[in-house]
């Protein structure tokens, strides 16, 4: 039965991983902001109109999230930004020419396509009426606040040319700063709970929430043209060349801007705004599969519980034999017991991301990351069941003659099976909240709605992510109460009711 | 027959039996008495071997036990132990038979046999399908005593058995435990402290103190001839609490 289930998740997993990866389909990425969603969108939707076959992985993370999976050819191309490529990702290089970033990055097997046109740099944002009361219109007019409570972005944060240098380049004595997402930053902003954020010169939320952007007077930030990074080694990406370079100077900021409150603002997908944008300013029609709230249910369904039910099925199959294992080996056993503990403390998000250089993004890095955080509950509840398990049976069950296997199955798996149960039951309780992270690495499930939602301050979307994930992790529970009734040995349940 | 020489056993700097030399006669009962913590159960332990002793040989019907035959000789002996120790996730029919299916033998063999065995103990038939938590006290260590002897060994081994129990139960069982005995014909050793009861199963009684045989015989031999003070003690004192 447990041979069967574990054949059958492999297969799906297998199969899963070929049709993710086909040889003559070019992979676009992006990252999980809007602006990256839309420029994935636009050259995935041109090239598929150019008779390429391509397809869209969106909102996978972060820089250095989307910069790994291209070296590791996960993806073959993804949007990005001079200014992020030179500081982040190159940060130890001196490029001061565009030929030798070409060259750099060639080094890596990574092309870069002309510039798109507009340039998205930093800028520091505050609300236009809070500003005009303090007279503030430059960066350096912050040195006169100190007061003020600063949320920038947590990339912004880590950046070279981030908080670190922008501080020391306009002497800024602020200690109220908080790295926070950044959509999240625009609601502080609105609420009052911030005072200065971090934005990015195309945002559309600059004319929705009515912001200055403070002049940088003493020109701390770079470029930050929009370019496509694409993988050279492949002959696929080589014949589409044309294509990525197709948005030569297309691209203005004003046009960006507009995409960005097209989505934003207006609630229309990435996919509707970019098949707007191909149609105004190329006459290309292109066709896009309109996504229906059913079909991103059962797909959001379907990917979720891939990543549940792998996940805690290869918890279950290590973690009861390493309870066993700890209960029989006193020693080992509380280095076992101590080391899942320790895994259980890495944040989830952390966790996810420390997977990422062994296994890439998607599925199987969210996989081997909620497997890890499911390790604790069982290996601990199967230790503390064979623990339960008292002395005078124990040697009943030797002195009958029967062997250890014998007395393993017979006796002590049935008797600790409750507290085992009990153990997956919390671990997939657990996994199913924890496996709405996985969308931030492209794993897609119920997280996928969340982040989308979160990202277009779009409720409902969140709630589409959200009640879902709830309403399994209560099915979960119910299943495993029933599961409960089955495998635990009737003469354990009359003493639970009893006592 | 089990026979005991020289054992010694230490619990880290603890002697729990001190250069212990027995013989349990085939088909005899033999018990043994001594107050809490004077090495019984230890004793016990080691004839089955769930405890190692240190020094000295332990034979069960002639073989020196060791590792390596200990499976084989475990299934000739029957253990009832203190607490009984029942499987609490299988009925009384289950606990009974469990060895015997381990064994694959025939469910009609098994059936036959559990059938002789609750007319043997007089254990009421419907409680087979009950679970020990179901269970009296009395009737559990009944459930323990067929487990013990679901396999029909020569040798039959019980650690106070009727410890836990109320005085009428106890007296019911203590008959009809006396009563198997004599029909079964088996090589008995049991644990008590409680001296009547000694008396009353003992054909030889060993009385032990702080990990030492003291004296063993016959009971007349004991309550007639006290070797020491100590036996002499022990004695009064448990007249005295009648
Ligand atoms: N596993 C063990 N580890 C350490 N000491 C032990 C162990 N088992 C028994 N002992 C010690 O050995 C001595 C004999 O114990 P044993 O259980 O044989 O006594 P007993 O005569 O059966 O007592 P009771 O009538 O209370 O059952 C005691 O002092 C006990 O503390
Ligand atoms: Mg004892």
């Amino acid at each position: 039965m447990m041979r069967l289930v574990i054949i059958s998740i492999s297969i799906i997993l297998i199969a899963n991983a070929c049709s993710s990866k086909n040889t003559n389909q070019i992979v676009i990425g992006s990252k999980k902001f809007t602006e990256s969603v839309i420029l994935g969108e636009v050259l995935t939707q041109y090239m598929n109109s150019k008779d390429f076959k391509a397809e869209h992985k969106s909102q996978l993370g972060g820089t250095r999230i989307l910069w790994s999976a291209l070296l590791k050819g996960e993806i073959d191309i993804y949007p990005d930004y001079t200014g992020t490529i030179i500081q982040e990702i190159l940060s130890n290089k001196q490029i001061n020419t565009w030929d030798e970033l070409r060259s750099t990055l060639a080094d890596f097997n990574v092309g870069i396509s002309e510039p798109v046109g507009f340039n998205n740099t930093y800028a520091i944002g505050m609300n236009k009426q809070l500003a005009s009361k303090l007279g503030i219109s430059k960066i350096s007019d912050l040195k006169n606040h100190p007061d003020l409570i600063i949320g920038f972005t947590n990339e912004f944060m880590d950046r070279s040319d981030g908080w670190s240098s922008l501080r020391s380049a306009y002497n800024l004595p602020h200690q109220n700063v908080s790295g926070i997402d950044h959509d999240l930053a625009y609601k502080g902003l609105a609420e009052n709970s911030l005072d200065v954020i971090d934005l990015y010169s195309t945002d559309a939320e600059i004319d929705y929430y009515d912001l200055a952007v403070l002049e940088d007077d003493l020109n701390h930030f770079s470029e930050y043209r929009a370019v496509y990074l694409y993988r050279i080694d492949s002959e696929l990406i080589e014949s589409s060349i044309d294509c990525i370079n197709g948005f030569h100077n297309e691209i203005s900021e004003e046009e960006i801007r507009g995409l960005n409150k097209l989505v934003k603002i207006d609630k229309e997908s990435e996919k509707s705004a970019a098949s707007k944008y191909l149609l105004n300013k190329f006459g290309i029609r292109s066709s896009f599969e309109k996504e229906t709230f059913s079909s991103r249910l059962i797909k959001n369904t379907y990917d979720h519980l891939l990543l549940v039910s792998v996940s805690l099925f290869a918890a279950i199959l290590i973690s009861i034999p390493l309870g066993i294992f700890s209960y029989r080996k006193e020693r080992l056993g509380k280095i076992i017991l101590g080391s899942v503990g320790v895994i259980q403390t890495i944040p989830s998000l952390a966790l996810l991301v420390f997977m990422i250089p062994f296994f890439g993004i998607g599925e199987v890095p969210a996989i081997a990351a909620l497997f890890l955080y499911s390790l604790l509950p069982i290996v601990r509840n199967t230790y503390l069941g064979f623990q339960d398990i008292s002395i005078q049976v124990r040697e009943s069950a030797m002195v009958l003659g029967l062997s250890k296997r014998a007395i393993l199955k017979k006796v002590e798996l049935p008797i600790a099976s409750r507290s085992i149960l009990s153990g997956i039951k919390t671990s997939a309780v657990i996994n199913v909240g924890t496996a709405t992270l996985g969308a931030l690495i492209g794993a897609g499930g119920y997280g996928q709605p969340i982040l989308t939602g979160i990202r277009l301050d779009n409720i409902s979307l969140i709630l589409e992510g959200a009640v879902p994930a709830a309403i399994l992790a209560l099915f979960v529970q119910g299943i495993f109460d029933l599961f409960e009734k089955i495998i635990v040995p009737k003469g354990l349940q009359i003493k639970a009711e009893t006592s | 027959m089990i026979e005991l020489r020289n054992v010694t056993k230490y619990f880290n700097q603890d002697r729990a039996l001190d250069n212990i030399s027995l013989t349990a006669e085939t088909g005899k009962t033999t018990v043994i008495i001594g107050q809490s913590g004077c090495g019984k159960s230890t004793l016990l332990r080691i004839i089955t071997g769930l405890t190692k002793h240190d020094n000295g040989s332990v034979k069960v019907e002639g073989n020196e036990i060791t590792d390596k035959n200990i499976s084989e000789i475990r299934r000739k002996i029957g253990f009832v132990i203190q607490e009984g120790g029942l499987f609490p996730h299988l009925s009384a029919r289950k606990n009974i038979s469990l060895m015997a299916e381990y064994l694959k033998w025939s469910e009609s063999k098994i059936s036959n046999r559990i059938k002789e065995l609750v007319t043997l103990t007089k254990f009421p038939n419907e409680g087979l399908t009950k679970y020990p938590v179901q269970l009296s006290g009395g009737q559990r260590q009944r459930v323990s005593l067929m487990r013990a002897l679901m396999l029909d060994p020569h040798i039959l081994l019980l650690d106070e058995p009727l410890g836990a129990l109320d005085p009428l139960i106890r007296y019911d069982l203590q008959t009809d435990l006396k009563e198997i005995f004599q029909k079964l014909n088996k090589t008995v050793v049991m644990v008590t402290h409680d001296l009547s009861e000694a008396v009353y199963f003992g054909e030889k009684i060993i009385l032990m103190n702080n990990g030492k045989i003291v004296q063993s015989g016959n009971s007349i031999e004991l309550l007639d001839k006290p070797k020491n003070d100590f036996v002499e003690k022990f004695i009064n004192a448990q007249r005295s609490l009648r």
